[in-house]
């Protein structure tokens, strides 16, 4: 039996129709239940769905065996985990935007909102920026508009929410997309099975 | 025997099975006190990977820590005149929790061999590695690599520091799609990148990795490193423990370091690595030590934990009831008796909510046996 963590919304079920369509169904998840849990006994797998920024924890501890989590969550919390494959699906850019009219003053220190510390401290570290950060939760876009900060660094997949507060895309420094993570220990004792979901997946990716 | 020492915990149990297992093999216990000098570990600070340390002040205003590793102490304190040095400890360290943010007291046991490592004592040390893990778990699996193959495929792809250390991560992470991102943007040679890529592709058997990595190794340091690790398998297969081992040269390791043989114990039910180690020359270099040999590994008590402590010790004592109108030389009596029969008990006004066990109420002078 092989437990997937899934992230919640959009991308989840997006991936669990690849699952399902290259052989690991699971009538549970057809369903409009409350289950938190979905096991298909035939398929040797079971499903759970949890908040897209922590499936690496529950790969990396072990309560799943594999998951599907985006680059951005891996670039920023560095899980030892195995990280078997990229999907090439739920594509987006980790991107700073500013106020449209926003102008770099370099002699102060940059003042940068985000959900995103790490991966923002060492894009600003790798071309040699001073900042201060601002660790923000959500609505990333608003602090730019207060003046909370002078930056954000975010995800932007089609960028319709920063035009229509008057943002803009300073510039574009890293591509994300869903990438299939394995927990080592489980890869170790589940090797044959969690390659072969590697592989079904691979190959209908690039059919 | 094996009745007598029901009392004790799985992880007190496991640490004299492995000590045992040790001294068998004629490895002599390290003891070393809990702190040593701030300096030591300043100098040292790669090898303990940015772990925060411990520190205060002894009675002179020294600065001083306490000890966050085991290994680098050994190898202080090895005696270059003394020939081969053969080393057990089982010893605390006290390292940060990245997860809470707090120091820990972690349990550490291991063994360290330094001085001239040949062929034999390199098996042995993996032997015991591998009987080490099969105390814990019947199934348990060694991945065993190489350094000097990672290290040897990587000088074919570059030279520069930052690229190498990017290159290892992603090869340790069996991450093959963005490696060839980097070779692409680095313009890195494409035949070794494909064998970087072919090393994360799990193989259906041992002797299926060791041939593969025979095909494909690009330089002397390649060859060397893989005749090395087959030369070793065939042993190890010889003694029937192949199917506990898992030959994965995508296993890399500090090459500050490390330089030989690598090493991973996983057992079942742990999401992590419980066991590490392998042949580190490197670190013998950088402390000045003539010797020039050094390997061993370290099982990590914390890591193990939550697995020993499925299984608690004997803990269902026979309950003795007494109270104000029982006969205390009755008592005395009893619980003198259950001692020499080597019972476990205890002596109670009034039961604990859980108890399970046979109980004996002592009422007057008699004596009533009852089950619960």
């Amino acid at each position: 039996m092989i437990s997937v963590a899934l992230p919640k919304g959009r991308l989840g079920n997006k991936v669990f129709d690849i699952f399902a369509k290259v052989g690991y169904d699971c009538d549970e998840m057809h369903s409009d239940s409350r289950q938190l849990v979905f096991t298909s006994e035939e398929n040797g797998i079971s499903y759970f769905l949890v908040k897209p920024s922590d499936v690496s924890i529950y790969v990396e501890h072990g309560a799943a065996d594999i998951g599907i989590v985006g680059k951005d969550i891996l670039l920023e919390y560095e899980p030892d985990v195995y990280e078997l494959l990229d999907l090439g699906i739920g594509k987006c850019r980790m991107c700073v935007a500013g106020m449209s009219d926003f102008k770099d003053n370099p002699d102060v220190a940059l003042r940068v909102a985000t959900k995103f510390v790490n991966i923002a401290k060492s894009y600003f570290k790798s071309i040699n920026r001073n900042i201060e950060i601002i660790k923000l939760n959500g609505s990333i876009e608003l602090a730019p508009i207060l003046d909370l900060s002078d930056v954000i660094v975010d995800i932007v997949e089609t960028g319709t929410t920063l035009k229509e507060n008057n943002l803009a895309v300073i510039n574009e420094f890293l591509p994300i997309s869903a990438r299939l993570i394995a927990n080592k220990a489980s890869y170790k004792f589940k090797t044959e099975e969690i390659n072969t979901i590697v592989t079904k997946f691979s190959e209908e990716l690039s059919k | 025997m094996s009745d007598n020492l029901n009392f004790l915990y799985n992880d007190e149990l496991l640490t004299l099975k492995l000590r045992k297992l040790y001294e068998s093999a004629g490895f002599k216990k390290f003891r070393m006190s809990k702190f040593e000098s701030y300096d030591f570990y300043a100098r040292n600070k790669d090898f303990l990977h940015g772990q925060r340390i411990i520190t205060f002040s002894d009675l002179n205003g020294k600065l001083m820590a306490l000890k966050p590793d085991v290994t680098l102490s050994i190898v202080k304190s090895a005696d270059n005149a003394a020939g081969r040095q053969k080393l057990y400890y089982t010893e605390n360290v006290y390292r940060e929790s990245k997860d809470v943010h707090e120091f820990k007291e972690i349990s550490q046991v291991g063994l360290e061999v330094l001085g001239d490592i040949d062929l034999y004592q390199t098996v042995e040390i993996i032997i015991l590695a591998i009987k080490s893990l099969l105390e814990i778990d019947p199934d348990a699996i060694l991945d065993i690599s190489h350094m000097g193959y990672t290290e040897g495929l990587l000088d074919c792809l570059t030279d520069d520091i930052a690229l190498r250390a990017e290159l290892h991560k992603l090869i340790s992470g069996k991450n093959a799609h963005d490696i060839v991102k980097l070779a692409n943007s680095n313009s890195l040679p494409m035949n070794p990148v494909n064998t970087a890529i072919g090393l994360m592709v799990s193989k259906n058997s041992n002797d299926e990795a060791i041939a593969d990595a025979v095909a494909n190794a690009l330089n002397a340091r390649m060859q060397g490193a893989v005749k090395e690790i087959s030369s070793i398998y065939e042993i190890l297969k010889a003694q029937g423990l192949e199917k506990h081992i898992r030959i994965d040269l995508s296993v890399t390791g500090d090459p500050n370091y490390y330089n030989g043989i690598l090493m991973h114990g996983y057992i079942h039910g742990v999401p992590r690595d419980v066991l590490s180690g392998g042949r580190y020359d490197m670190l013998l270099s950088k402390m000045g030590k003539d010797c020039t040999n050094a390997m061993g590994f370290a099982i990590y008590f914390d890591a193990l934990d939550r697995q020993l402590h499925k299984k608690t010790a004997d803990d269902t004592p026979v309950y003795i009831l007494y109270d104000e109108s029982s006969d205390i030389n009755t008592l005395v009596s009893l619980t003198e008796t259950l001692r020499e029969q080597g019972t476990f008990f205890n002596a109670v006004t009034s039961l604990p909510c859980d108890a399970k066990s046979k109980i004996y109420k002592i009422k007057g002078n008699t004596t009533e046996e009852e089950e619960l």
